[in-house]
C-alpha cells in the first residue's frame, strides 16, 4: 500500500509540476498563451458535463433530470447575477436536495 | 488595511495599520482561504465518501488518510479503490492515474506565466495543491485581482482545501457505513453546481462562451468515450474554437 501511495503521489505531483517547473526558462509563444486564456472555462465546463452525464447514466427517470435542470438554471443564474460564489452553490444544491 | 481584515473574518491585527509586506501576505493568505470555503462545501461530501469506501476495502485508516494528505487528487483517489476493488495491481493503477490527472497539464501550463517569478521551491509547493477547485478559484484570481503577493492568495487555498480534504478522508473513514448513505442526500450535484457557478462567473465575452458551448457540446458527445478521452477531446475542441474567435476579431480590428 505504501509504495501505491507514494506512486500516485509522485506521479500526480510531477504532472501538476511538470509545465510549472519550467516557467522562467522559455517564453511562452503568443499563440499557445491566447489559446490557453480559455483553458479555465472550457476545462471545467467539460467536467461539468462529464459528471452530469454519469449522474443521468445511474438515474435518467424525468424526476431526477428536472432535479439536475433547474438545480444549474438557479444557481448558474444566480451566479449571473450575484457574481458571488456561496450563493449560488448553496442555492443549487439545495434545490437539487429538495427536489430529488 | 485593519478595518478590512476585520470586516472579512472579525480577527483583529493591530500591527496592520499600515501597508506593510507581511500584512500583504497575511491579508493574501486569508483571501485565499476565504475563496476556497464556498469551493469546500462539494468537497468535503466526497472526501468523506473515499474515507468510507476506503474502510468498507479494509484499508487502514493511516494509509487512507496518507493518500489524501500526499495525493491530494480525488478523481484518482476515486479511481485507486474502485481498481483495488477488483484486484488492480499498483503499477496499473499508477499508470491509470496519470491519464486520469492529464488535465492537471492544462491548468500547470496556464499557471506558468504567472508563477515563473517564484523560486523553484514555492512553484513545487503551489504544484502540489493544483486541484481543480483550487484551479477554479485561482484563474478567476489571476485574471481579475492579482497582485505581487497572488501566491499567497494561492497558498492560502490550496492549504486550507488540502487541510479540509485530508480531514473530512479520515472523517469518512471513522464514519464509515454511517457516511453511505450521503448519496441519496443529494450533494453529487456539489461538483457540478461549483464548477458550473465558476464557469459563469468566467464568461466575460462573447469568444469564451463560445468556447464554454463548444466544449459541453464535444463533452456530451465524446461522454462515453474511455480514458478521459472525450474530456481531452472537447477541451481541445473548446480551446480552438476560442482561439479562433479570438484571432478572427483581432483580425476585424485591424481592418478597421
Amino acid at each position: 500500500m505504501i509504495y501505491l501511495i507514494l506512486g500516485m503521489a509522485i506521479t500526480v505531483f510531477a504532472i501538476r509540476f511538470l509545465p510549472i517547473s519550467l516557467a522562467g526558462h522559455y517564453r511562452m509563444p503568443e499563440g499557445i498563451a491566447l489559446a490557453l486564456s480559455f483553458a479555465p472555462p472550457v476545462a471545467l465546463s467539460a467536467i461539468v458535463v462529464t459528471t452530469i452525464s454519469g449522474m443521468l447514466k445511474e438515474n435518467s427517470s424525468s424526476q431526477h433530470v428536472l432535479a439536475i435542470f433547474l438545480s444549474l438554471t438557479i444557481s448558474l443564474g444566480t451566479a449571473r447575477f450575484s457574481q458571488k460564489t456561496l450563493l449560488p452553490i448553496c442555492a443549487g444544491i439545495l434545490v437539487y436536495m429538495i427536489l430529488k | 488595511m485593519s478595518k478590512i481584515i476585520a470586516k472579512n473574518n472579525s480577527v483583529t491585527i493591530a500591527h496592520c495599520s499600515t501597508q506593510t509586506h507581511e500584512c500583504s501576505k497575511l491579508l493574501n493568505y486569508w483571501k485565499g482561504m476565504h475563496a476556497i470555503v464556498p469551493l469546500t462545501i462539494g468537497a468535503i461530501p466526497f472526501a468523506m465518501l473515499y474515507g468510507a469506501i476506503a474502510s468498507e476495502l479494509g484499508i487502514t485508516l493511516l494509509a487512507t488518510t496518507a493518500m489524501s494528505i500526499l495525493t491530494f487528487a480525488g478523481s484518482a483517489q476515486f479511481m485507486a479503490l474502485g481498481m483495488l476493488a477488483v484486484g488492480g495491481t499498483p503499477s496499473l493503477i499508477i499508470a491509470t492515474s496519470v491519464i486520469v490527472n492529464l488535465r492537471h497539464l492544462l491548468y500547470s501550463a496556464w499557471l506558468t506565466p504567472y508563477l515563473a517569478p517564484l523560486s523553484i521551491s514555492w512553484r513545487a509547493l503551489l504544484s502540489f495543491g493544483l486541484s481543480d477547485e483550487v484551479f477554479a478559484v485561482m484563474s478567476r484570481h489571476y485574471k481579475e485581482e492579482q497582485s505581487r503577493h497572488s501566491h499567497w492568495f494561492f497558498l492560502g487555498a490550496t492549504s486550507t482545501l488540502w487541510f479540509f480534504w485530508s480531514m473530512a478522508s479520515a472523517a469518512g473513514h471513522i464514519l464509515g457505513s454511517q457516511i453511505q448513505g450521503i448519496n441519496e442526500a443529494g450533494l453529487e450535484i456539489a461538483m457540478p453546481v461549483t464548477f458550473g457557478t465558476m464557469v459563469t462567473l468566467m464568461i466575460k465575452d462573447r469568444a469564451t462562451l463560445l468556447a464554454t458551448i463548444t466544449t459541453c457540446i464535444c463533452a456530451y458527445l465524446g461522454r462515453n468515450l474511455p480514458h478521459q478521452l472525450g474530456f481531452i477531446l472537447a477541451t481541445s475542441m473548446g480551446i480552438a474554437c476560442g482561439y479562433f474567435i479570438s484571432l478572427y476579431k483581432q483580425k476585424a480590428k485591424v481592418k478597421k
